[in-house]
């Protein structure tokens, strides 16, 4: 069901630590005298921050689709962008760009560096100093090398260390010398990618077909209170939709596009498969008629696949239970973690 | 609303409906979730960026969904896992453990 190489990633996100040497994500700053009004217009989602304060945001294009997840952290009176997505941002950012602002894309002259894991917040304050164990989710430190950034994506502690092309190859090999007493594991994209799918975060590469914000489940993270890009037809979308999203397990494998059937009609799609290495069974992402995405509904695929809504994250996060305040990698033996999830979320 | 489900299916459906709204509810007066009603998704993480709720927070969520689902929650019946999003909490209100039925009175009913 799962190459052994990408459990053994797959592993160490979800109990030791994993890094990723160069992380994919974009770092982009917004400065200049309209800097605020140029991001509440770029970027959907309430932006009330405090300096090194960060929160999840999108980029939307004028249908309200969403092209990017974003994570936003005010630095001064300037805006952080942290972005994921298929494409190149800078593109869109500087065709929607309003007043005096500008936008600065930081990925030629800095590097990523990811760490995550239960144990991440140690390994991390061994390599880069004891006050990052003082920082709280989703804010970042000014460090010697750069900026460090509480923000994980897979259920577990997770850092983004933003640092200088030229000191990323330094930092790295401390993390990777540091990392033996936590054994450390580099990790994939993919390996990454499928702990997020678990925990049910966001991933805009795996948004498909004609979905906006809302059929994502994403209205949470949009203002309601001003205008944005995307906002009409937002607002237009959620007064006519039909579908909304909705986990799924599966009693066998699925696959992206099958069809989903109650008593024989047809009620929706899945749009994104994967094996659980922790579940042991194959889950997705369904796009269903709106009254049928709550938890312990019995569906079917075009094939016979039994499904079952059920509610997410998939995980019962190790890192929920690991205090920095009391626990330590090498005593993990003495942490009790949480317990399997209940039977009855399995399809027939 | 007949949808073409069986009657079972809908009436889950409509319990699931009506105690999204009473979830819904609690959340907008008892916690303050500074967001119109149909903004709160199923997906939306209750604490941190998501709907904002912090650990003091936690506190009174708990209170607040035992006195209006007439639950008794003590401690280590629920983990941080039935916490995490609005559909999650649904599932433990709709489907709570055994020890945490007080007088059998778990229902949709305002």
């Amino acid at each position: 069901m799962i190459a052994a190489n990408l459990l053994a990633e797959y592993n160490a996100i979800r109990s030791s630590t994993a890094l990723v040497r160069a992380s994919h994500t974009h770092v982009v700053r917004l400065h200049g005298r309209d800097a605020q009004s140029a991001a509440q217009w770029l970027l959907p989602s309430r932006l009330y921050l405090r300096d090194a304060q960060a929160r999840q945001s999108l980029l939307l294009d004028e249908q309200g689709r969403p092209l990017a997840d974003v994570l936003v952290a005010a630095d001064d009176a300037d805006y952080l962008l942290l972005i994921d997505g298929p494409l190149d941002p800078i593109p869109h950012m500087r065709a929607h760009l309003r007043g005096d602002a500008q936008i600065e894309s930081l990925s030629e002259t800095h590097q990523v560096i990811e760490v995550h894991g239960p144990w991440a917040w140690e390994l991390l304050s061994q390599v880069l100093g004891e006050d990052l164990l003082a920082l709280p989710y989703l804010n970042f430190f000014r460090i010697d090398e750069g900026l460090c950034v509480r923000a994980g994506r897979t259920g577990e502690f997770g850092y983004q260390v933003i640092v200088s092309r030229a000191d990323a190859q330094s930092v790295v090999d401390r993390f990777v010398a540091r990392g033996a007493e936590f054994d450390l594991v580099e990790v994939s994209p993919h390996a990454l990618s499928l702990a997020s799918f678990e925990n049910w975060f966001f991933d805009a590469h795996h948004v498909a077909g004609d979905v906006t914000a809302v059929e994502l489940s994403l209205s949470w993270r949009l203002a309601h209170d001003r205008d944005f890009l995307g906002r009409d037809a937002i607002v237009a979308r959620r007064a006519s939709r039909t579908r909304a999203q909705a986990c799924v397990l599966a009693a066998g494998e699925v696959f992206a596009g099958d069809r989903v059937l109650l008593a024989g009609r047809d009620v929706g799609c899945l749009s994104r498969s994967a094996f659980s290495p922790t579940r042991q069974r194959w889950f997705a992402t369904a796009q269903l008629e709106k009254r049928l995405a709550f938890a312990g509904i019995d569906l079917a695929t075009e094939r016979g696949v039994a499904l079952r809504t059920i509610a997410p994250p998939l995980v019962d996060n190790q890192s929920l239970y690991v205090d920095p305040r009391r626990h330590s990698y090498k005593t993990r033996h003495e942490v009790a973690f949480g317990v399997a999830f209940a039977g009855r979320e399995s399809p027939r | 609303m007949n949808d073409g489900f069986s009657l079972a299916l809908t009436a889950q459906i409509e319990r699931s409906e009506q105690t999204l709204e009473r979830v819904r509810r609690v959340l907008i007066q008892r916690l303050k979730v500074a967001l119109p009603p149909e903004q709160i998704d199923l997906d939306a993480p209750l604490f941190g960026t998501g709907l904002g709720l912090d650990s003091v927070d936690a506190v009174e969520l708990v209170i607040a969904i035992e006195t209006e689902f007439g639950l008794n929650l003590p401690e280590g019946t629920a983990g941080p896992v039935q916490f995490r999003t609005v559909s999650s909490l649904l599932e433990l209100i709709l489907n709570p453990p055994a020890v945490a039925l007080t007088a059998g009175r778990v229902s949709a009913a305002p």
